[in-house]
């Protein structure tokens, strides 16, 4: 137990860096959500399909596959990307095909008949897409996104294959130094809890708010 | 003649192989209030938004004041055409002043103060004085019908069109809409009105114009049309409709 105590510096710090690239990979996931939400529904064929065939992607593979092809592959290419920036780039783009089908149903949750109103009103698109569809759609994502950011943070142990030093990782390290794994472990796993419990009071709470 | 206010030429409109407009032509003078008729599935709400272009349609022309309306200039268009729809489509996060102030400010760029003016000038006309800070839910469709009347006015614009403005409502509502109608029609307001309140048309339409199957069957002032019909089918719809109102 006090190799656990001992360490436990290491694992905080671990944790701090799951939230930092869980927080900042679902914030740019979330503008990269809304571009392709928006392409994905657009009139041009060819911007759909793109759009289509990036959440096909990243939606069907495994996220680890996903940083293998990123921090691996890429670097046969002379790509070479520090652990941070693959970690980051892998997570946005996973996480961005992910909230862009959040943001769209939030966006086609918004009743058609509001939409065509602002457009006899003569509003453009962005004003529409600005003053009537954002509220209520961002309202409809909420709770998604919070689910989203819960799922992030569990999958962001995957960063490890990448030797990003989040939780898990720093788990691994500590265990295999001192044989013993089953401690160390147990408190990985209570930290990712004390993490993933704190959303879902903010879920419970958003829930409450808004109805 | 004057050049007319509103001018629909030759407008043909399919869904798929529907087809739901076959060649629809009529002028409007300025000031004009013309109610249209005809059996539900007909073409009117789809003939109501060609004309103001919320549908895209194959063939034809609408002009205003004269001017051919260009495509891309779609929003100037709908500016000076304000529209009423049967589910009032009022929008649902803002209150009733923030829904009436809503064009002003984002289309016309207003400034606020005047915008506020404004709407509450509106809302006092509908009657909603004391009801604008309420949320749509907490209003009824009367209410809330007359908050999109005020929403539409509020742009100032040339024409009005309305879609079955009380089909939605429960019966016991459908008179301080229909009178806010009328009072909108007496200052002056050139009106297309889709409805099946035929009080409504004997007492303000200047003409009524009946369809069927996507066309024009017959059109004139509303006492010839409702007591000499001039086809076999706008006699048979009349029939019906009248009838049960016991008129
Ligand atoms: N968006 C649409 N897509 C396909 N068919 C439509 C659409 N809107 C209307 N229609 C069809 O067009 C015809 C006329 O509809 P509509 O203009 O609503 O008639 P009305 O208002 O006279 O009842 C109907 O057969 C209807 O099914
Ligand atoms: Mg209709």
């Amino acid at each position: 137990m006090d190799i656990v105590i001992r360490r436990l510096p290491n694992l905080l710090n671990g944790s701090l860096l799951t939230l930092e690239y869980s927080l900042f990979s679902l914030v740019l996931g979330l503008l990269l959500g809304v571009f392709i939400a928006l392409m994905r529904d657009s009139n041009y064929r060819l911007l759909s399909g793109i759009s289509w065939f990036y959440i096909w992607v990243f939606r069907g593979t495994p996220l680890m596959v996903q940083l293998f092809i990123i921090y691996f592959g890429l670097s046969q290419f002379n790509i070479i990307m520090t652990p941070f920036v693959a970690g980051i780039l892998g997570m946005t783009l996973n996480n961005g095909s992910y909230i862009a089908e959040i943001v769209r149903s939030g966006i086609h949750g918004v009743d058609e008949g509001e939409r065509e109103a602002a457009r006899a009103l003569g509003m453009r698109y962005w004003t529409e897409m600005r003053r009537i569809v954002a509220p209520q759609a961002a309202k409809q994502c909420m709770l998604p996104m919070v689910n989203q950011f819960i799922s992030t943070i569990k999958n962001s142990s995957i960063l490890s294959v990448i030797t990003v030093a989040e939780l898990t990782r720093e788990g691994q390290v500590i265990a295999n130094s001192s044989f013993n794994y089953f401690p160390v472990y147990i408190t990985v796993a209570a930290l990712y809890l004390i993490m993933t419990s704190l959303c879902m009071v903010l879920s419970n709470w958003l829930q409450r708010r808004l109805g | 003649m004057t050049t007319p206010i509103l001018e629909l030429k030759n407008i043909h409109k399919s869904f798929g192989d529907n087809a739901v407009l076959r060649g629809i032509s009529f002028s409007m003078e300025k000031k004009e209030r013309i109610v249209i008729l005809g059996p539900s599935g007909s073409g009117k709400s789809t003939l109501l938004r060609c004309i103001n272009h919320l549908e895209s349609f194959e063939e034809g022309d609408v002009f205003l004041r004269g001017k051919r309306v260009e495509e891309n200039k779609l929003h100037e268009l709908r500016m000076q055409v304000g529209m009423v729809f049967q589910r009032f489509n009022i929008f649902s996060h803002m209150t009733a002043l923030e829904n009436v102030i809503e064009g002003p400010l984002y289309v016309k760029k207003m400034n606020k103060e005047e915008a506020i003016a404004k709407g509450e000038l509106l809302l006092d006309r509908v009657g909603l004085g004391d009801k604008k800070h309420a949320k749509p839910s907490q209003l009824s469709g009367g209410q809330l019908q007359r908050v999109a009347i005020a929403r539409a006015l509020a742009m100032d614009p040339e024409i009005l069109l309305f879609d079955e403005p009380t089909s939605a409502l429960d019966p016991e509502l459908v008179g301080e809409v229909l009178q806010v109608m009328k009072s909108v029609a007496e200052e002056g307001m050139s009106m297309v009105v889709v409805t099946h309140e035929m009080g409504f048309a004997k007492d303000v339409a200047d003409r009524v114009i009946f369809m069927d199957e996507g066309v024009i069957v017959e059109e004139g002032p509303p006492d010839e049309m409702f007591t000499r019909p001039k086809t076999e089918r706008s006699r048979n719809f009349l029939s019906r409709v009248l009838s049960p109102m016991g008129e």
